[in-house]
């Protein structure tokens, strides 16, 4: 026998029932969304950071070859200059005209070097040399600072956005508990077990809600 | 009768609502007569529910898909940036730490040589010494630039003495240009593409989960079904529009 009082009751469980049900399916699409789009914005800043360090890598190595085999070529060019003043000092010392005349030859030799090293080392990164390679080399401390300093924010965006995808997974492992339980609940029916069960349903969904809301703040 | 539950309907099939049209009696004829005028709006909330789940299954899925490719490429850019980037180091380790000592060391010779035979013309009187050793240069010079195509070859002589290390090693490079040719910002560029395409996808899921919710109320609140139905299929269409633009334009 159904009294008034019982019928609003089975009513209103029912209504609470499917209400929630349609709160899981938008909660869940909505976490849904917020997991997918943080998802990919870790999967793309992790990849960027990746990058970031191989590139930075590349440009200390190649911009220090570059720099090494330019000053070890000044270095040549400075030797022979220290050869033919040594060797003109000697030979001013020794009164030997043909000596001195041969270390100040060296002198010019390492001046002529220098000015040849000056003209090589202006090439050095220019056209025709592809984009890549030629940043790679020219790279300067200052760039190559700045990279190390994107590639570290790249790696807090992709930890940040990371954990944002695992908040909205919490949040639909929540919201799908909630669902399971509003279904539970429905078999239930009206009484202590149904109503209790919806209770913790309706508090999961909260909860999935205010996961949520977390997840974007 | 009152109305069963979208979870109950559906999890205990038909047999579960005779049971329950059964069990609710006599005393609810009243409610009886309006669910038979009813009967084709619980078939229309059936139907929005069941057309939004499969829309909302089709999206996660194709979404899913694009994110996946998208993270392919974003790897594949690392790889291919790694590559790029290693390839091109051992070509500039090999023109600057290999060919450019020995050029240098034959442009030693060459600006000693140079040297000696100017001071030569310079003072006859050590001109003998200065051609000895002019001669002496040169021959270094020969013997060596044979084996350094960047002193040796006149296409990377300069007019100053010097040699253009940009050219040899653009040589050196040119010598595989499919590795010179490896894109990974166009690869990344893919996989943003990709994944903004899923990003659209994925806002279909908002209207396609209001349905649901408009879809459930009406199932719960029988005075506002029709209305409420209404708004649903409008969700529905434009979940399902603005999916197809994002699949077909994005």
């Amino acid at each position: 026998m159904t009294t008034p009082t019982s019928h609003m009751r089975r009513r209103q469980f029912d209504t609470l029932t499917t209400v929630l049900i349609g709160v899981v399916a938008l909660l869940a699409a909505l976490l849904a969304v917020l997991q997918a789009d943080y998802g990919n914005t870790s999967s793309r800043a992790a990849a960027q950071a990746a990058r970031l360090e191989s590139d930075a890598s590349a440009k200390i190595q190649a911009s220090g070859l570059a720099r090494d085999a330019e000053l070890r070529a000044a270095q040549d060019a400075l030797a022979v200059g220290l050869s033919g003043v040594g060797l003109s000092i000697a030979a001013l010392e020794a009164g030997d005209a043909t000596a001195q005349a041969l270390g100040e030859a060296q002198t010019d030799g390492s001046q002529r070097l220098q000015a040849a090293i000056d003209a090589t080392v202006k090439t050095s990164g220019q056209s025709p040399v592809d984009p890549h390679t030629a940043a790679l080399i020219k790279a300067q401390d200052t760039e190559i600072a700045a990279e190390v300093k994107a590639q570290g924010a790249a790696v807090d965006a992709a930890a940040d956005a990371g954990s944002r995808s695992n908040r909205a997974v919490l949040g639909l492992s929540l919201a799908t508990l909630g669902g399971v339980l509003a279904g539970i609940a429905a078999v239930l029916r009206v009484g202590r077990p149904g109503w209790l069960t919806l209770a913790v349903a309706w508090a999961l969904v909260g909860a999935s809600g205010l996961v949520a809301v977390l997840t974007v703040t | 009768m009152e109305e069963a539950p979208i979870g109950f309907a559906a999890g205990g099939g038909a047999s579960q609502l005779l049971a329950v049209e059964s069990a609710a009696g006599p005393d609810d004829s009243p409610d009886r007569a309006h669910d038979e005028d009813d009967g084709s709006s619980h078939r229309g909330v059936a139907v929005l529910l069941g057309a939004a789940a499969i829309a909302a299954a089709i999206v996660g899925a194709l979404a899913a898909g694009h994110s996946s490719d998208a993270a392919d490429a974003w790897n594949s850019a690392v790889r291919l940036d790694l590559k790029r980037a290693t390839v091109a180091l051992e070509d500039v380790r090999y023109v600057y730490q290999s060919e450019v000592p020995q050029a240098v060391t034959v442009l030693r010779a060459r600006s000693l040589a140079a040297a000696y035979t100017a001071a030569a013309a310079a003072d006859p009187a050590s001109a003998p010494a200065m051609t000895i050793a002019a001669n002496g240069e040169l021959n270094a010079a020969k013997a060596m630039d044979q084996s350094v195509p960047l002193a040796s070859d006149a296409k990377y002589a300069l007019p100053g003495g010097g040699v253009d290390l940009a050219r040899r090693l653009a040589d050196i490079r040119n010598e595989n240009p499919d590795l010179v040719a490896i894109d990974p910002d166009a690869v990344q560029a893919q996989g943003d593409a990709l994944a903004a395409k899923a990003g659209w996808l994925l806002l279909a899921l908002i209207p396609l989960g209001l349905c649901a919710l408009l879809g459930t109320l009406a199932q719960a609140f029988r005075g506002s079904r029709t209305p409420l139905l209404i708004g649903g299929s409008v969700l529905l269409g434009s979940a399902v529009i603005v999916a197809l633009a994002a699949e077909i334009l994005a």
